[in-house]
């Protein structure tokens, strides 16, 4: 099989596909930050002292865990958004021009906003259950020594405990935000144009299908070592 | 209150389920006095330390340090009585993810406030206290035992407690290092802070201690000085020890 690269790096094509990769790239900086807030909120909840704050946490954990991300993003985009208020809806839908990424996708629309809050909420469930696993193999000697200088239970948690949590589950953090640049494809199903859906118009604009596919996995696979790598520095810092 | 004790025991219990750890202790600690706690295993040393800053909490009666009831305090004020009580763990647990001067300084940063030049000008002072203020920059795991017990030693002094509590500081260390930490704590006993010290160390004790408490399940069965303990000990049971921790080979019967 013969593959035809003019049909995709060239023209239109071409541009769809830069325009969706820089969609991708800022929806996965948005999630991403939302995914790691949720991580630590939810380990923090996790350890109240009070018996229903644990519980709801587990069980908000549980209904995210077990339902479908496809699902979800159906959800916050056709049923959370039309239930805001119409004063909130009016400023997510105006133009905004600080806030537009290539290609007319506004950062504060309901496709981006949807997205970024689906992917970041479905992957912090993840990561908080990773940190949780990192925060069990810390050494009980480690809330002692804290406990006996006088620190509250957030210092305790953010200065103490989850620096070390984040070392001991290193690998599997940085697998979940791996998914979770992966996952936004899943965006292109409420018209969030990011990369996928990008492809896809390609797709039906000249038929070249495997050659877009192709180089939107190519994209994908980049962008994928890039945030491996960034990552791991990270780490090393 | 220069007189008053600094820790009073008032009638304490300590059971785990149903198991009793510490039956009934009644006690004061003078204002610096230095105080060895020993005994054989599993007679409750650790516990009655554990107990002065509610790492473990009684099941009856109360303790006092400084006059306010660490037993029955509210968090916040609880919070401000361990800031200043230091504790000095068997196992160093230093902060493997901080530097030793992050070690030192993180407390006074984040529960005392302090600016960053005045946390690191206490961070030089108490390393240099326990002769580590070369070691500032690396990390808990590039020192030896011993160093991670001094440098537990500088942590606890950083916050100037009236009161040090040691459990078993030289359990865990190779015997070579364990005079250099039985060192840097006998300094400390000639500045005037209280220090509550559970250990085996029986030369240290008879020559460093003002007063040595012997537990044997879950009771004080001597309290008495050092020279009368070690000469005139008035209980079976700490003839019985004293026989067995000065010469372990020598079995109770011969």
């Amino acid at each position: 099989m013969a593959f035809d690269w003019s049909g995709v790096l060239s023209g239109h094509p071409l541009h769809w596909l830069l325009q969706g990769l820089a969609v991708t790239i800022a929806v996965t900086l948005v999630a991403g930050a939302i995914a790691t807030v949720v991580a630590v909120l939810l380990t923090a909840l996790r350890l109240s002292p009070l018996a229903p704050v644990r519980l709801a946490t587990r069980a908000v954990v549980s209904l995210i865990r077990n339902t479908p991300l496809l699902i979800q993003l159906m959800v916050w985009y056709f049923v959370g958004f039309a239930r805001l208020p119409q004063a909130i809806k009016d400023v997510m839908t105006r133009d905004h021009p600080w806030a537009t990424l290539p290609g007319q996708v506004s950062l504060a629309g309901p496709e981006f906003v949807a997205a970024a809050w689906g992917v970041g909420l479905f992957i912090g469930v993840f990561l908080g259950e990773e940190l949780q696993a990192g925060l069990n193999a810390v050494a009980p000697g480690q809330r002692e020594a804290a406990a006996s200088q006088g620190f509250g239970a957030w210092d305790t948690l953010v200065a103490i405990l989850l620096p070390q949590a984040l070392r001991n589950a290193y690998e599997p953090v940085v697998g979940q935000y791996l998914n979770l640049m992966k996952l936004t494809a899943i965006a292109c199903s409420i018209g969030l144009a990011e990369l996928t859906y990008q492809a896809r118009q390609v797709e039906s604009f000249n038929s070249h299908a495997f050659e877009a596919f192709a180089a939107a996995t190519l994209l994908y696979l980049g962008l994928g070592l890039v945030l491996e790598r960034a990552l791991r520095a990270v780490r090393r810092a | 209150m220069a007189d008053a004790p600094v820790i009073e025991f008032r009638d304490v219990h300590k059971a785990f389920g149903t198991l009793e750890v510490i039956r009934g202790i009644s006690l004061t600690i003078d204002r610096g006095s230095v105080v060895v706690v020993c005994g054989p295993s599993g007679s409750g040393k650790s516990t009655l330390i554990r107990m002065v800053n509610r790492l473990e909490t009684p099941t009856r009666g109360e303790i006092l340090v400084d006059g306010v009831s660490s037993t029955h305090c509210g968090a916040e004020a609880l919070r401000r009585l361990r800031t200043g009580v230091g504790f000095v763990f068997q196992q160093f647990n230093l902060y493997p993810h901080l530097s030793v001067r992050q070690n030192v300084t993180l407390a006074l940063l984040r529960v005392l406030g302090q600016s960053q030049a005045e946390a690191d000008a206490t961070a030089d002072l108490v390393l240099d206290q326990v002769g580590l203020a070369d070691k500032a920059e690396n990390f808990p795991a590039q020192l030896s035992g011993g160093q991670q017990q001094r440098v537990a030693i500088a942590r606890a002094l950083a916050t100037r407690p009236d009161l040090l509590l040691f459990d078993e500081p030289t359990s865990a260390l190779d015997p070579e290092m364990i005079g250099e930490v039985l060192t840097v704590i006998r300094k400390l006993s000639h500045h005037g802070i209280t220090l509550v010290v559970v250990t085996h160390e029986m030369g240290f004790a008879r020559t460093v201690a003002d007063r040595i408490l012997f537990l044997d399940q879950g009771r004080i069965e001597e309290d008495a000085p050092p020279a009368q303990f070690f000469e005139a000990p008035r209980s079976p049971r700490a003839r019985q020890f004293l026989s067995q921790i000065l010469s372990p080979l020598h079995t109770a019967g011969d």
